[in-house]
């Protein structure tokens, strides 16, 4: 009945709700009115002495808050459902973002870590309540509640002197002194102010008032739900993902001014050029254009053929990822199902084995790298040792050191560290294919092989399609073993050097942001178009199937 | 009922308190002005005053400026300053905390506190240029003498001439190399006009020797070759063959492959990464080639450690004669080398001798909010007592000039030979220097993996010579 009563038409609020409505329609506008303050000082004088990001995040919200202010003003006035849901979403987010910065500016942040310094001052007051706790079990065993009155008194006396050995005077002076900071009394007004708009607008009066459905309410509170994990995918994930598409436009250091150029960032990575050689030592300086620098030469069908390109290291990067694809997918994802098989049979202590497999995969890169290292030392490394024992020959293989073989010790500590992952995956898609079929397959006459072949590589699809893709993904990205195992990292003549680097080295190392963020955007495309082709590959060989 | 309803409440309302307690509590301790009075004594200004007085005698510190911070910090509060500078390892990290403390000691008004960096180059500078991108970055801190102009052209270090002038700091107490970047004036072109920092230390290369290898060789010793002016690339080659005959793992030498160790074959033969101005690239000069040339040669002899190996392991290992590395090799050799070793200086090469003087330097925050603090903290660690306490470890040489530190530093053995290193720095040293009218990362990543190449036979010097300076140019100098 009472559901019936509010999703009817709206009721008309008494005298001392409609004051309260009238003072959540003035909020509104008066918020407008200040993000419209703040969204002219980001773009004129004020903002300008921001840092590049902040500047942005400014404009970003102020405009945001400009508009939803706006907009939410007339249907509040005439009392329309959208008005209260858009306040509510508005005043939340005012008490967000004004809660965050104020924690921000009063140092609750920095004090967060501080709070780890004071913490290990200040533990030993803990033990005051610990024996007190002590004394309270000691009381109670030997019936004595007058005893058991001290231990609760050490209780109580210890954690009031923890607390004041963490610091607790100089953190309510500290706090008090910054809020009477004008900016952080505007914090706090904005604060007070939203969150009593909130209050008028969420209660079951305004609900009714405003003729909110039952459906809208869930909706509203759905949203506010989800809302911790939104706020954070957008201000952390999806946040800097549009900033950096937005600064591959520009040559900015992410030190001080930026200058537009639109998409040479871009158009410097892709302009090269295609040269037919005398011969294959003809000198370079014969066919190269201004700027352009020698990236390949090869012979096809007789002809020598120098590619040569502005960046030519960025096209060095991209041959580079791609043979090491062609060699480290195979060699993680082939290995693991083999193992899988192996783990996935009767034989004792599969489950022993099943975890050391798995250890590389979440073990430290770093470490990792650093132990990979000294194995492929071509003097005192193991790898060498174990060659030369092993098979006939004296081996030195230079192998971070030779540019020929550089990539392929790359390849090695990857697919070490990602087939054991791979194989734990195959284990749980050879667990999921029925019995059934191989107990056919068996009755049939069917070999070990032909099951293998006709039964487990067909039911596996989804998960080999799943393995590969996100091997191929972590193949394009990386970045951290090629770090820490070579010196210098984009190795013997840039025979390691992969995309993830490369932009590395242009952003933070040659104070080049913008033209970093044109290579990961274009390192993006690289990675969204071969996983579009997997995904295309697994639909069509899934229609296949069906058909 | 009710009471468990109002125990419950109680409960949640105590937890909530000292929750609340917490975070009020951290916020306190994230407050620098208030930190450093739970922990110290609190600094009042008298105390301030007499040891400013005390540092004026010399007695115990350089730091010869007044603490002014008139409006940083009120009467009786400890200006906080953060410094930060690279550690080898864990040990050195120690001995700058140490450093550190002391310094804090001795500056009541100063609430200094030390961050160590990473322990190799490219992560230490990656990691500061972000702190400095986002604002976090230390008041006072080291980087290499390479990355000087980079820094300084984008208005990242405070220009501290003004202030030290005020002060009794003179130019010339430094070696004259780093000196002239520290000084240097990218907008007049020349130096002497501005004051980016101050030098931590120097350092060199050096010819390490194993000695027992040497004599079982019963190869000619080098430092007798120096001593008689016959150290040269063709003794080097001799000596080497001499060592590697003695066969197995053995190799009579060993570079570590990086901008310094090929660089030396180019300068030694005359010729120069760049032209004499620093403007243009000069490594396809006719000597800049054929220092190349013989190290192309010399490393595929089948005499030394192969190029691109790491040559300071197995030196360690005492399976390598001799090994080019600077100073700071001198802590790992005093403590891991199992035989008799000294050091010699380089070989001379067909341009004389040659060698590098590597160096790094404190500077100033450019957004440091105590800019005349920061000058008094950088004077105190670049004192005479605290370069001294350092050159001791063995890792570094005193960036200070005078007679006196050098002949402190020549007591400072093993190795016995340090004489070798002090030659290194005044027989035509190459200063480790920045590109104020280029881009040093530009260059380095245009000309360093086809250098590699090209000593390790990947490449023909022909091959380098046709396109390497237009390359570099483009890349470096704009063209």
């Amino acid at each position: 009945m009472k559901l019936e009563q509010a999703t009817s038409s709206p009721s008309v609020p008494d005298q001392p709700t409609g004051h309260r409505y009238r003072f959540v329609v003035i909020w509104h506008a008066a918020l407008a009115v200040f993000f419209a303050v703040a969204f002219i000082g980001a773009i004129t004088g004020p903002g300008a002495e921001l840092g590049g990001p902040f500047r942005h995040i400014l404009v970003g919200l102020s405009a945001f808050g400009l508009i939803a202010n706006i907009f939410v003003i007339a249907p509040l006035h005439r009392h329309r459902d959208m008005g209260r849901t858009v306040s509510i979403m508005v005043n939340y987010l005012t008490i967000v973002v004004s809660g965050a910065v104020l924690l921000s500016r009063v140092g609750v942040f920095e004090g967060l870590d501080e709070l780890a310094t004071r913490f290990e001052g200040a533990i030993y007051w803990l033990l005051v309540p610990f024996v007190g706790w002590l004394w309270m079990l000691f009381s109670d065993r030997i019936g004595q509640p007058d005893l058991r009155r001290f231990g609760t008194w050490l209780v109580r006396g210890g954690a009031v002197v923890f607390v004041f050995a963490m610091g607790i005077i100089d953190g309510v002076i500290a706090i008090a002194g910054e809020l009477v900071d004008g900016g952080a009394l505007v914090l706090v007004a904005l604060i007070a102010g939203a969150a009593y708009a909130l209050r008028v607008m969420w209660g079951a009066r305004a609900r009714s008032d405003y003729g909110t459905t039952s459906w809208r309410q869930e909706q509203i509170e759905g949203l506010l739900f989800l809302s911790p994990n939104v706020l954070g995918f957008l201000f952390f994930f999806a946040g800097p993902l549009v900033f950096s598409l937005f600064i591959s436009f520009w040559d900015w250091d992410a030190l001080g001014d930026k200058t537009f150029v639109g998409f040479d960032n871009y158009f410097d990575l892709f302009r090269v050029d295609i040269a037919f050689m005398d011969s294959s030592t003809a000198p370079a300086s014969e066919a190269l254009k201004t700027n352009y620098a020698e990236a390949f030469r090869f012979n096809l069908f007789g002809q020598n053929i120098m590619i040569s390109a502005i960046d030519r290291a960025f096209w060095q990067s991209l041959r580079n990822i791609v043979i090491f694809l062609v060699v480290a997918v195979p060699a993680s994802v082939i290995p693991g199902l083999v193992v899988a098989n192996l783990l996935n049979s009767k034989l004792p202590g599969m489950k022993f084995f099943r975890a050391v497999l798995f250890i590389p995969s979440i073990a430290g890169v770093i470490g990792i790298s650093l132990i990979w290292r000294q194995l492929f030392n071509a003097s005192v490394g193991w790898l060498n040792y174990l060659l030369t024992i092993f098979l006939p020959g004296d081996y030195e293989i230079r192998w971070l050191t030779d540019q020929s073989t550089a990539l392929f010790a790359i390849a090695i500590v990857f697919a070490w560290m990602t087939f054991g992952f791979n194989s734990v995956l195959f284990v749980a898609g050879l667990q999921g294919i029925p019995n059934g079929l191989y107990e056919a397959a068996r009755l049939d006459g069917a070999s070990g092989w032909q099951q293998f072949r006709y039964i487990t590589l067909p039911m596996l699809k989804p998960t080999t399609f799943f393995v590969v893709a996100i091997t191929t993904i972590n193949s394009i990205q990386m970045f951290e073993i090629v770090f820490v195992l070579m010196t210098p990292p984009e190795g013997p003549g840039n025979s390691t050097l992969t995309p993830v680097l490369y932009l590395y080295q242009q952003g933070f190392q040659n104070f080049s942001q913008g033209y970093a963020s044109a290579v990961s955007w274009v390192l993006f495309g690289f990675i969204f178009c071969i996983t579009l082709v997997q995904f295309r590959r697994n639909r069509n060989n899934g229609s296949e199937a069906m058909a | 009922m009710r009471t468990g309803t109002i125990r419950g409440a109680r409960r949640r309302l105590v937890a909530f308190g000292v929750a609340a307690s917490l975070v009020v509590a951290a916020c306190g301790g994230g407050d620098d002005d208030t930190s450093a009075d739970a922990d110290e004594p609190a600094a009042d200004t008298g105390e301030a005053a007499d040891t400013a007085e005390e540092s004026d005698t010399g007695d115990s510190e350089a730091t010869t400026s007044e603490p002014t911070g008139e409006d940083e910090a009120p009467s009786g509060d400890a200006v906080p300053l953060r410094w930060r500078t690279q550690a080898a390892n864990q040990s050195e990290a120690d001995v700058y905390t140490d450093i550190s403390d002391t310094i804090d000691a001795a500056h009541p008004h100063l609430d200094i506190s030390y961050e160590a960096g990473a322990n190799d180059g490219t992560s230490y500078t990656d990691l500061l240029k972000t702190e400095l991108a986002s604002g976090t970055a230390p008041d006072v801190f080291w980087i290499p003498g390479a990355s000087i102009a980079d820094f300084a052209t984008r208005d990242l270090l405070l220009d501290m001439r003004d202030i030290a002038d005020a002060t009794d700091h003179s130019d010339s107490d430094f070696y004259e190399g780093p000196m002239y970047h520290l000084t240097y004036d990218p907008e007049t072109g020349t130096a002497g006009g501005k004051l980016w920092g101050l030098p931590r230390d120097v350092s060199t290369f050096a010819l390490y020797l194993n000695l027992d290898l040497i004599a079982e060789a019963g190869a000619e010793d080098p430092r007798d070759l120096a001593a008689n002016g016959e150290w040269n690339w063709t003794t080097l080659q001799e000596v080497s063959e001499d060592i590697t005959a003695l066969g197995g793992e053995v190799r009579g030498f060993g570079a570590d492959a990086w901008w310094g160790t090929w660089s030396y074959w180019i300068n030694a033969a005359g010729g120069g990464m760049y032209n004499e101005d620093r403007t243009a690239c000069g490594l396809d000069s006719p000597e800049s080639l054929e220092g190349l040339t013989f190290a192309r040669d010399f490393f595929a002899s089948g005499n030394t450690v192969s190029w691109g190996e790491n040559a300071s392991e197995p030196f360690l290992a005492g399976s390598v004669g001799m090994n080019v590395t600077g100073r700071w090799t001198v802590p790992a050799v005093r403590s891991l080398a199992e035989f008799n070793w000294d050091v010699v200086k380089l070989p001379d090469g067909p341009g004389g001798p040659s060698n590098w003087l590597f160096w790094g330097a404190y500077v100033v925050n450019a957004e440091t909010e105590h800019p005349e603090e920061a000058w008094e903290l950088l004077q105190a660690l670049t004192s005479p007592d605290v370069q001294q306490g350092l050159s001791e470890l063995g890792t570094n040489i005193p960036s200070r000039s005078d007679q006196e530190n050098i002949d402190a530093f020549l007591t400072y053995s093993p190795p016995a030979n340090n004489q070798a290193f002090i030659e290194g720095l005044t027989e035509n040293p190459e200063t480790e220097g920045p590109l104020w009218n280029g881009s040093w990362p530009a260059f380095y990543d245009t000309v360093n993996s086809r250098v590699v190449d090209v000593i390790s036979g990947d490449e023909s010097i022909e091959s380098f010579a046709d396109t390497i300076c237009t390359e570099a140019d483009n890349a470096a100098f704009g063209g």
